[in-house]
């Protein structure tokens, strides 16, 4: 059985952060405490050559797999919990046999 | 593969425009100075002469009525500055609409301060579109200048300029026309619209960047912005940018003659940008739904935002517009659907689709579905108090990839 997918949650921060980009830390740091082993995170600095792959940087940016949830400001935790479980149980029907 | 749809913001340069502007650069001859005299210099003068009686014979304009300029913005300010410091009055009232382009505003406001000039914003519909009853009815007796664009470059709306040049005309006020969207696409003659002064941008249809031109009729008095050499009739100083104004010929006499067919094609091909708000909820044309150049597709995307919206068509490879701009840790919302009535919320909603010569229907069917996609997602996560907030705590900066 193949192991859980993990969502991949990026951050891109100013390389000052500002107080949004630590709010966004803070958010992903209680989002790991929820859901253990289910998420892979990592932050970016704004001048990072992966970063600027997104095009316009608009720190603080979190991007959900391949979403871009926000630019600019913190995103809703509620909403982003929400958009993570309805991916995690999309990816457990999708693996499930005989579907 | 991108998907480009922000043609309203610049168009890719033809390639027979980039090999006309090459065989200036590099031809056999050394390209000349046209103020020379020697034989490079006579060449570079010629080729000048003919590209300005091509862009003068696609507006219905003479030859001596055409200033090349470095682009539509420096047209646009030399048209309100010029027309203001030549006429010699002391803070002449000036006439516009809220939905004019940047250029036009930020020079009005130059205007005011450095001038006095009183400036009076005529104000639109709910479409963008401005009633001449309004400009007839904001005339004063001092009024100097009125300054409306053809085609507004977010919406797309075409205002009805024949009816307020004739206001113009019957009120003694110079008129001057941002045709900078309109022309390649709209049939654009000077004498038809009745106007004084009109800018265009060689970028927007084609051509290059960096080069624009303003039509200054015969006997139109102007000061020139930048001193320094009799170039350009003495209305703006400074060696002509040759390879650029041929690009800014050549490509105009292309589009001039693709205009009709490209204008029936945008009209059947919007048709796929509408599904949109038949198959989401909560979406708004801000167009009007008659009046509006057919390569403008511009809606609001309620309970989502813009911005979101666009960073998410890039990374899957579709370039659209929004008119939201992030400005020092603030998103501030587009001033023309402002004007227009939108809440806050709504314009922070809004993106600008525009197509150009080479859209095709495939390219907007992927966008259609991708777009979907993107709202749907983005409506679980969009909080709509936050949509449009940049919060005023931020030192946010805008970063562009290299």
């Amino acid at each position: 059985m193949k192991p859980p997918r993990e969502i991949t949650i990026v951050l891109i921060a100013a390389p000052q952060k500002c107080a949004k980009c630590r709010q966004c830390e803070a958010l992903l740091a209680r989002l790991q405490e929820r859901f253990p082993g289910q998420l892979s995170c990592r932050q970016l600095s704004a001048l990072e050559e992966e970063a600027r792959a997104f095009g316009v940087v608009l720190p603080p940016m979190l991007i959900v797999d391949d979403l871009i949830v926000s630019a600019g400001r913190v995103p809703d935790e509620e909403a982003l919990v929400q958009l993570i479980e309805a991916k995690l149980s999309a990816d457990q029907s999708a693996e499930a046999p005989g579907t | 593969m991108t998907i480009y749809l922000d043609h309203n913001a610049t168009t890719p340069l033809r390639p027979e425009v980039w090999e006309a502007m090459a065989r200036v650069e590099f031809g056999e001859e050394p390209r000349g100075n046209p103020s020379s005299v020697h034989r490079c210099g006579v060449r570079a003068a010629r080729l000048l002469g003919s590209c300005r009686e091509r862009v003068a014979e696609a507006i219905g304009a003479q030859p001596a009525e055409i200033v090349f300029t470095g682009g539509g913005s420096e047209a646009i300010n030399l048209a309100l500055k010029g027309a203001v410091a030549a006429s010699g009055r002391q803070a002449p009232h000036l006439l516009s609409s809220p939905t004019e382009h940047h250029a036009v505003l930020q020079a009005l406001a130059e205007l005011a301060a450095s001038h006095g000039c009183a400036v009076t914003l005529c104000p639109v519909d709910r479409t963008g579109l401005l009633e001449p009853a309004a400009v007839a009815e904001a005339l004063r007796p001092e009024t100097l200048l009125a300054s409306v664009m053809f085609v507004n470059n977010e919406v797309g709306t075409i205002q009805p300029l024949r009816e307020i040049g004739r206001i113009c005309r019957e009120g003694g006020v110079l008129f001057h026309v941002d045709a900078i969207q309109a022309l390649g696409k709209l049939p654009v003659k000077v004498g038809e619209l009745g106007c004084d002064l009109l800018s265009l941008s060689a970028h927007k249809f084609g051509g290059p960047q960096g080069v624009g031109a303003l039509y200054v009729r015969q006997g139109t008095r102007l000061t020139p912005l930048v001193q320094g050499g009799p170039q350009e009739g003495k209305r703006r100083a400074g060696t002509q940018n040759l390879a650029g104004i041929v690009g800014l010929a050549t490509a105009l006499t292309l589009a001039e003659e693709e205009r009709e067919a490209n204008r029936q094609r945008w009209r059947e091909l919007r048709e796929i940008l509408y599904r949109l708000p038949r198959e989401l909820e909560a979406v708004r044309v801000n167009s009007h739904p008659a009046r509006t150049l057919p390569n403008v597709v511009n809606m609001t995307f309620m309970f989502c935002d813009g911005m979101s919206l666009c960073l998410n068509l890039s990374l899957r490879g579709i370039c659209v517009s929004t008119s939201s701009a992030c400005s020092a840790g603030d998103l501030a919302p587009s001033h023309v659907l402002k004007a227009m009535g939108l809440s806050d919320r709504a314009a922070h909603g809004a993106v600008r689709f525009s197509m150009g010569r080479q859209t095709t229907a495939e390219e907007l069917t992927r966008v259609v579905e991708t777009t979907k996609d993107i709202v749907n997602s983005l409506r679980l996560v969009t909080k709509p108090e936050d949509i449009g907030k940049c919060q005023d705590d931020c030192p946010c900066f805008l970063t562009a990839s290299a």
